[in-house]
């Protein structure tokens, strides 16, 4: 990962398990906030300018929960608990039947 | 005369001096400038103090030749030697009398301003301490315009108050006479008094003043002070270059300038450059007050509706039952909905008002009850006081160059915040949810970039499905089918940037959303919620080791600071191209070391925390309530993809032979399916060929309304679902083209009755008749009552043989006993 390296130039690797371009390098050109989120600029194949959500590449460290996980985890714990919640709201709300 | 004698009444001098001094004036208009002698001067009281009583007199009696002169243009009168003498000899204006009087006037008029004016000295006849060559500042040209004075006090509160400094302001009028002006060509604009002169937009007595000098009316500008002129360095120094463009003066308490003189110039912009310093100070001052009051928390503010001061002016619910429930139901309605739009619609739907007090006006303070607007749901979502919190600074105003001000939104983390001061309608913890939720849904603009808010349509996936494509976000269309709505998958993003015609892929989403909603039920099992359950347990024992992947975040964006400050520092500071990106740049990374921090703190607090045996009983028995609940029917679409945003991060759909579909679930864990393509509207309008090739079998024995009764008894739809027809039959053995009954028959070597009774030698009703009474056997081709007949093995019936006996037994006649082997 290069991303914030002073010398040279700066790449990135797009690590998407799925995306088309997953394991593909880019230079990577800037890294800013756009529509409410972080987005890596870079010189897509075309040699036309494309962003990518920084979560997709690795110039953000991997998730923590995901790497603990290894790949065996559907959940979160987090995410479960907010589940759970909102379970119970539709409950209270009577619209839904009764958990 | 002594001085004693002389009446002390100033103003009554000054009107008769004013009067003589007019017509003198009136005089001087009338005369050529040359005939006014080399230096101009002018003939007020200001010349009359500066050079005594014969400068003064020969001053109006060379104004006065020089008009009569003009006037009578054959015999102008000779320049005196010595005025003053010239006066006292006979002058043709001044009579001995009129001199007296005048001598007289003046004499009390300059005595009895050295009688009021402190600043009289030895004798010495000078209104002001200025040097002798500001006082010939003032020209005939100065005084044959207006002297504006300009009074202004900041506010109204002063206006009252504070009537020493509006009285001295007012006295300058004085002044303006002593320098010449007559009362009549004194203009004073005090309708500014209340207005602060922070800024000129907002005095209409200021712009008036600025427009008479811009058009070169003016002779003389006085006021107070720098300050009451303008307190803005803008205006000060525009007023100023129209003063030196116009040739006005500027008078104030300590003395009087000419702008177009570099020393005057730069006093006056010293004086303006103080007087918006001492603006700034008393700025700082007031306002270093109200922000050590802030941060105690105890500055009081105006508060939002469901809050009220007490008499200790703490801050308390506001007593009012029907205010306090229409606010819990805001809140109430919100965490139901998740959107301020919901909640106002709502609010809408039942006819519920919201309470809303006066900020302003006669009822300020008043409490009305009012509809309630998505500005204003919005405004209660994000105002901290409802969670019990005091708050200050979250908006900083900014004055334009038009008067108004605009509002600019402050971060949170320069908020000055302190929670808990006060009780809430909220808990601290669902204002941030809702916050978050607000923002979430704000994204919906944006969403080829975000999943965007869950809607109620009926699109599962909508916003979490990624082209397999070309990685974009597919968007969601829909169409009705028997009044549902079916989503599609949309998408066409890069075709749409390429400028080309067409999409990239669409998928019909009606068994995608069925397969993902079974692939979440099998996934959500006790197993799996034990694995989530485990890696939570796994973190909070590697802690330290948690804690140090996700300080690498910290750490990273301050090493991106510290690159940024230092190519900062590098840049050449001339280089303004440069060095403002390049700031800009650090500023970035300093705001981004602030959010990895608040993200590092907020994930540290979720890793340590522990999950109990309670809450391990609730999250397990998610495997059974979650599946339920999915399946149920009343569930609506939105809470569904609520729950399905909490466990898939996004879907990447390929659509080749059949529909890839790659599910990302957010513990990291990875599951891949294939779908068939779904049946195109043609494969779908056609036929089962199974259906067709039965059809063609039973051809051989049936016609078409016989065929369309058999397979309706079979249960057999045609593609639409409805019952076959005899006309259904025969579209379909058109389009198949499959070959007709009586083609078959007479393939099989059956006769038609033309052909029997050519056969017979009958004619055709007689056939007819055979067939009816059994004599032939015949077969229907159709249903409209056509036969085909098969040919006897004898040569009967003979010919009446029909009216002998029933040689075949009608009912077995006919096609219908191979009924049964269909």
């Amino acid at each position: 990962m290069a991303y914030g390296d002073e010398h040279g130039a700066q790449v990135f690797t797009v690590t998407h398990p799925f995306h088309p371009l997953r394991g593909q390098t880019f230079d990577l050109l800037a890294v800013r906030n756009n529509w409410g989120g972080d987005r890596v600029s870079y010189a897509g194949p075309d040699g036309r300018l494309r962003t990518l959500p920084v979560e997709w590449t690795d110039v953000l460290e991997p998730d923590l929960v995901v790497t603990v996980g290894a790949g065996r985890a559907f959940f979160r714990t987090d995410h479960l608990r907010e589940l759970r919640k909102l379970l119970d709201e539709c409950v209270r709300q009577g619209e839904a039947p009764s958990c | 005369m002594t001085v004693d004698a002389l009446p002390l009444d100033t103003m009554q001098f000054t009107a008769q001096y004013e009067l003589i001094r007019s017509q003198v004036i009136n005089a001087a208009r009338d005369a050529p400038h040359r005939d006014l002698g080399a230096q101009p001067r002018g003939v007020g009281l200001g010349l009359l103090l500066r050079e005594g009583m014969p400068g003064w007199l020969g001053t109006i009696d060379s104004v006065i030749r020089a008009s009569l002169s003009r006037r009578t243009m054959d015999a102008p009168l000779p320049k005196p030697a010595d005025p003053l003498a010239e006066c006292s000899i006979g002058s043709p204006w001044f009579s001995g009398v009129q001199r007296q009087d005048i001598t007289t006037l003046l004499t009390s008029l300059v005595l009895s301003t050295r009688l009021v004016d402190p600043l009289l000295t030895d004798g010495r006849i000078s209104v002001m301490p200025m040097n002798s060559e500001a006082h010939q500042k003032i020209t005939a040209a100065h005084l044959s315009r207006m002297a504006y004075l300009y009074v202004r006090q900041s506010t109204l509160r002063q206006v009252f108050e504070n009537t020493e400094s509006t009285k001295r302001q007012y006295g300058l009028r004085d002044r303006a006479v002593a320098l010449g002006w007559p009362l009549d060509r004194i203009v004073v604009i005090d309708s500014d008094l209340g207005q602060s002169g922070a800024s000129a937009a907002d005095r209409e007595g200021f712009q008036r003043l600025v427009t008479e000098v811009s058009l070169g009316r003016v002779g003389i500008v006085l006021g107070l002070e720098v300050s009451r002129l303008a307190r803005n360095n803008t205006d000060w120094h525009r007023l100023l270059e129209l003063c030196a463009l116009g040739d006005t003066l500027i008078l104030d308490e300590d003395g009087l300038y000419d702008p177009a003189h570099f020393n005057d110039r730069l006093l006056l912009g010293l004086k303006g450059t103080m007087s918006e310093a001492e603006l700034h100070v008393l700025r700082a001052r007031l306002r270093g007050g109200i922000l050590s009051r802030a941060r105690r928390g105890e500055l009081k503010q105006m508060v939002p509706v469901g809050f009220v001061h007490d008499v200790r002016d703490c801050v308390i619910m506001d007593p009012d039952a029907q205010v306090q429930a229409a606010v819990r139901l805001f809140f109430d309605t919100f965490r139901r909905t998740g959107s301020c739009l919901a909640v106002v619609k709502e609010f809408y739907a039942k006819d519920l008002l919201f309470p809303r007090r006066l900020r302003s006006g006669a009822h300020k303070g008043e409490l009305v009850w009012t509809e309630l607007l998505h500005c204003r749901a919005r405004q209660i979502i994000h105002n901290p006081r409802y969670a019990g919190a005091f708050v200050f600074g979250r908006t900083k105003n900014r004055r334009l160059p038009n008067g108004k001000y605009s509002s600019r939104q402050v971060p949170s983390e320069d908020w000055i915040l302190l929670r808990d001061t006060h009780p809430g309608y909220i808990s601290w913890e669902d204002y941030l949810s809702n916050l978050e939720r607000v923002k979430g849904n704000a994204l919906a603009w944006s969403s080829e970039r975000h999943h965007g808010p869950a809607r109620e349509g009926p699109a599962l996936l909508q916003g979490l499905v990624i082209c397999g494509a070309c990685g974009e976000r597919m968007s969601v269309r829909y169409h009705s089918h028997r009044k549902a709505e079916i989503p599609s998958y949309w998408c066409g993003r890069r075709p749409m940037h390429r400028g080309e015609i067409g999409l990239c892929q669409t998928i019909h989403g009606g068994a995608l959303d069925a397969a993902i909603g079974e692939i979440l039920i099998e996934a959500m099992t006790p197993l799996s919620i034990e694995v989530a359950l485990g890696v939570q347990q796994e973190l909070a024992t590697r802690q330290e080791e948690a804690d140090r992947l996700r300080r690498q975040h910290v750490e990273r964006a301050k090493y991106e600071a510290e690159l940024a400050q230092r190519r900062f520092l590098k840049v050449d500071p001339d280089n303004r191209l440069v060095a403002d990106v390049l700031e800009a740049d650090w500023n970035a990374k300093l705001r981004a070391i602030a959010a990895a921090q608040e993200a590092y703190d907020k994930s540290a607090a979720a890793d340590v925390s522990v999950v109990n045996d309670t809450e391990r009983a609730e999250l397990m028995a998610l495997a059974s309530d979650f599946p339920r609940l999915w399946r149920d029917p009343r569930t609506k679409m939105k809470d569904k993809k609520r729950m399905l945003r909490l466990l898939i991060d996004d879907v990447t759909l390929t659509k080749g032979d059949t529909v890839h579909v790659d599910i990302r679930f957010v513990g990291g864990a990875t599951r891949s399916l294939d779908l068939p393509l779904p049946k195109s509207c043609v494969v779908l309008r056609t036929t089962d060929a199974a259906v067709v090739q039965e059809i063609d079998r039973l051809i051989d024995t049936y016609t078409d309304k016989e065929i369309a009764d058999l397979l309706n008894e079979r249960g057999v739809r045609t593609v639409v679902t409805t019952p076959w027809t005899a006309a259904r039959i025969g579209r379909l053995r058109h389009i198949y083209q499959l070959t007709d009954r009586r083609t078959r028959l007479l393939a099989q070597g059956l006769l038609t009755p033309e052909d029997v009774a050519t056969r017979y030698g009958v004619v055709i009703s007689t056939v007819h008749l055979w067939r009816r009474r059994g004599l032939l056997r015949a077969h229907p081709v159709n249903d409209r009552g056509d036969f085909l007949y098969e040919i006897p093995q004898q040569d009967l019936p003979a010919k009446f043989a029909h009216k002998l006996v029933y040689q075949v037994d009608p009912v077995t006649s006919s096609s219908h006993s191979g009924r049964g082997a269909v």
